[in-house]
């Protein structure tokens, strides 16, 4: 019987303006999945324009220079597209899947809703009103608002501190033409990947790509780079008090960069880690109760990646979890993995990894990504094999390298203390 | 006075009635459906196997469906289905707390569980060369969990915890207390997890006979999909089943929804940026006629930016950040759900807006465009789901548990052939005011003395 999945292989093609075509055909359904990724995000922004990316994004859906926003989503829907505009620290773009048969149709609406959105003045008052309420609204949950205050900590200047959606003050201040000015600069060809995964031929595929975006063969210009920033030298804390049942708390690292040796560790070890069946589950929940929810994650960035643990639990056992918690992150700092829990975690990764490619969504997205960060888009075929060469040594040095547990920030939202809400 | 309209037909009735009235498949030409290649084998004991092959996939599910869930239980015993699920990770005769988990992790998969109203569902996802032994893993743990007194003491102390996780979600607080203002002294009105009281004096006792009365070869259906091959699999199901007692299985008790007099209406305050507005609508169970038209309902009212309720509060008024609506069709009552996030100040706009829509509805029916985006949905939503073996699996595997793993094509096919009137008639039939329920869930509001 056959090993892991690999992914299957994929095609580079590159059309005007330096506009990467990545395909790659899977007959298994009639799907298709396209995922149009582009350099630029919160990464370009400073603190007066936090925010802006993520408005000029929702904007894309909100009106063309042919379609209304109605028009837009009534043609997207009954053509039972899924579609939706996407913006993270270091990327933007938008993911479509649609069926085969309606894929020319749904990839022209998606090159046009990127292109040529109108920023109509009454759409833009009602999309901001709602990206407000948006940001008010992440403060009711525990984790997310926990995960921005300790990213906010980690750094002092670097964008990377921003969250995505930008504040209530900065988004408020945002006006169109700078909105109009920043979307111009924001599709630049030469910074850009679409990747297409379908059932169709693969000379087809791309050039429907071609053709949906023919006008887009010039590039823009860039911004200029963030200055690098180094870990904190000791640990930093943001709190936030609201009226909860337990504790909601979030640790961020500066991890090593994405595509390098040490990154690979990290992923491994992230997944010794993180997990139901990692050691922060096992010890601080199966074994010892100390909470409902645990876990860590690496995510790769254009600068330093991003080490992420978070923990749910009682106020009275916060510190108790928490000793526990770095306990577990010191471990992986002073003793390697033994092989064999290695060899256990690194077939789960590549388990998750093979499960994880039956969407073609998913085949598409990471395509686009590995090959815009550097990786190359034959970095997925590549990355079972590489992470089958990680051994305990270099987690542990990668662990001592980028898990300084004297250099991480802490970001926690606790209930009141008990006299105020046993009222 | 508003009642449920009719009786719920058997299974079997709603298929001769449905296949009688099935128009030709006019969805996916290149795709020949979820059911059509199942092999089903009812073992002596009575327990049910499906095994789908599915290539390529180099993965494959197994999921081990049992029928009991909270519809199962009385107040005094409220949660006991869920808690039995997560006993499943504790410990059983050949494993210890945490063996199972850690055992298909390191075949390179996962495992989960979930418990609904209906049923307690057992499964994972692992590369195809395991499967053998995930079979041993699974069918041990189901055969064989051992709820011994430390570890029941301890999963309680997380249940509660998740619970008040659950209470800290404000839309899943208001959701809870939306289902317990919408059905009084049943057990929908009751939260999955269980209450408190009964969770905090959980006995071991009451956990193994719980498992012995419910996890019978009669009540459950073993489901494979993958590139496995289907004989030789089923032969080992059965072989390590062989201890499994046949049955009986035991009935749902009957659980009538008390009727609804008028609106109710429930305010509730957290300390909250965003207020929730939550809607429920009493519907017909799936087998009902009529139960598949609201499907169309919840589609057209709130499936997507283009729905009418999306269109109307969010794109057009910028009234709310997020609005939708669903049919939640099982065998037992149904009904449908509004969800909205908002600003607290619109909640009074919003909410009359809702309830204009609804007669909008109500009056004109849904239009021929409508319709059609909406079976075209609907059948774009049924190939995706298709994309994976553990999506077929939970699709095969929840209408198996409704009666017949077949309901999961005819679904969609009969589905194209609903008529705008049934709709309508749908319309006018459940969505009225009096039979409405309403949640709330908002900021505190400033003082009037401050």
């Amino acid at each position: 019987m056959s090993s892991e999945r690999q992914a299957l292989p994929s095609r580079l093609f590159v059309g005007p303006g330096g506009l990467r075509i990545v395909v790659a055909e899977n007959h298994a359904t009639p799907i298709t999945a396209v995922a149009v990724s582009c350099l630029g995000g919160v990464r370009n922004e400073r603190r007066e324009l936090s925010g802006i990316t993520y408005l000029a994004q929702r904007m894309l859906l909100k009106g063309t220079q042919l379609r209304s926003a109605e028009d837009l989503a009534e043609e997207f829907e009954f053509l039972g597209a899924r579609y939706a505009p996407f913006t993270s620290k270091d990327l933007v773009g938008a993911t479509l899947s649609v069926l085969s048969r309606n894929l020319a149709g749904a990839l022209d609406l998606l090159a046009e809703c990127i292109l040529q959105p109108a920023f109509l003045p009454e759409e833009l008052d009602r999309e901001r009103r709602l990206v407000l309420t948006e940001i008010q609204r992440r403060q009711d949950d525990g984790f997310a608002c926990a995960m921005d205050l300790s990213e906010a900590a980690l750094y002092r200047k670097h964008p990377y501190r921003l969250a995505v959606t930008g504040t209530q003050a900065s988004v408020r201040r945002l006006e169109r033409e700078r909105l109009i000015r920043w979307h111009g600069r924001l599709y630049s060809p030469d910074r850009m990947v679409v990747a297409v995964v379908g059932d169709l031929r693969a000379t087809h595929m791309r050039d429907l790509v071609l053709e949906a975006f023919a006008s887009l063969d010039h590039p823009r210009p860039a911004w200029p780079e963030p200055k690098p920033e180094e870990p904190p030298t000791s640990p930093r804390q943001r709190t936030r008090r609201r009226a909860r049942q337990h504790v909601a708390l979030a640790l961020s690292f500066m991890g090593p960069h994405f595509p390098s040796s040490d990154f690979l560790a990290m992923d491994v070890l992230s997944q010794v880690l993180a997990g139901m069946s990692g050691r922060l589950f096992t010890e601080l929940r199966d074994r010892r109760g100390l909470g409902y929810a645990v876990g860590a994650g690496l995510e790769p960035r254009r600068d330093r990646s991003h080490f992420g643990v978070h923990l749910g639990t009682s106020l009275e056992n916060r510190q108790v979890a928490l000793e526990a918690l770095l306990e577990e992150l010191r471990r992986v700092r002073q003793e390697p993995v033994p092989r064999q829990e290695l060899a256990r975690v690194r077939r789960h990764l590549l388990g998750l990894f093979s499960i994880s490619l039956q969407r073609k969504a998913v085949q598409a997205a990471r395509l686009a990504f590995f090959e815009l960060m550097g990786a190359g888009h034959g970095f997925l075929q590549g990355y079972p094999e590489a992470v089958r060469r990680v051994t305990p040594e270099a987690m542990l040095k990668a662990a001592q390298r980028h898990l300084h547990l004297e250099g991480y920030a802490c970001g926690q939202v606790l209930p009141h203390p008990p006299s105020r809400t046993s009222r | 006075m508003p009642r449920r309209a009719r009786t719920n037909e058997s299974p079997s009735d709603w298929l001769s009635s449905a296949r009688s009235r099935c128009e030709p498949y006019t969805g996916q030409e290149t795709w020949s459906g979820l059911s059509s290649d199942v092999v089903r084998r009812v073992l002596p004991s009575g327990l049910r196997v499906l095994i789908k092959e599915v290539y390529p996939a180099s993965v494959v599910s197994v999921a081990f469906w049992i029928g009991v869930g909270a519809l199962h239980e009385t107040d005094e015993e409220a949660g006991v289905s869920h808690f039995v699920e997560h006993m499943l990770f504790k410990g059983s005769r050949a494993r210890p707390p945490g063996a199972l988990t850690r055992e298909i992790h390191a075949l390179g998969g996962y495992v989960n569980a979930f418990t609904s109203f209906e049923s307690t569902c057992l499964w994972c996802v692992v590369p195809s060369r395991h499967l053998p032994a995930v079979l041993d893993a699974l069918a041990e743990t189901v055969l064989n969990p051992l709820f011994e007194p430390a570890e029941t003491e301890r999963e309680i102390g997380v249940i509660l915890d998740e619970m008040r996780m659950r209470q800290d979600r404000p839309e899943a607080w208001c959701t809870e207390n939306l289902l317990k203002l919408a059905f009084p002294r049943h057990p929908y009105g009751r939260p999955v997890i269980g209450l408190e009281p009964v969770l905090r004096s959980m006995e071991p006792s009451r956990l193994r006979r719980h498992h012995q009365a419910h996890y019978v070869a009669q009540n459950i259906a073993v489901v494979v999909v993958g590139d496995v091959q289907a004989e030789p699999t089923c032969q080992r199901i059965q072989d390590l089943l062989a201890g499994l007692a046949p049955g009986p299985i035991r009935p749902e008790p009957p659980q009538p929804v008390l009727p609804q007099e008028g609106l109710r209406r429930l305010d509730l305050e957290q300390d909250l940026s965003s207020a929730h507005l939550q809607m429920l609508f009493p519907l017909p169970g799936l087998f009902s006629p009529g139960a598949l038209a609201c499907d169309l309902v919840s589609s057209v009212l709130g499936d997507g930016r283009s729905s009418r309720l999306s269109r109307r509060l969010r794109e057009r008024q910028g009234l709310v950040t997020r609005v939708g609506c669903s049919a939640f069709l099982e065998r037992g009552p149904g009904f449908l759900l509004l969800d909205c996030t908002l600003p607290p100040e619109n909640l009074d706009l919003v909410e009359a807006g809702i309830f204009e829509e609804l007669e909008a509805l109500r009056r004109g029916g849904p239009t021929p465009r409508e319709m059609q985006k909406a079976r075209n949905r609907a059948q774009s939503a049924f190939v995706f789901n298709q994309e994976t073996v553990e999506g077929i699996g939970r699709t095969l595997g929840h209408f198996e548990m409704l009666g017949d793993h077949t309901l999961a094509d005819l679904y969609v096919r009969q589905l194209a052939g609903i008529r705008g009137e049934e709709v309508l008639e749908a319309c006018r039939l459940y969505l009225r005011r009096e039979r409405c329920s309403v949640v709330r869930n908002r900021p505190p509001r400033v003082g009037a003395a401050s």
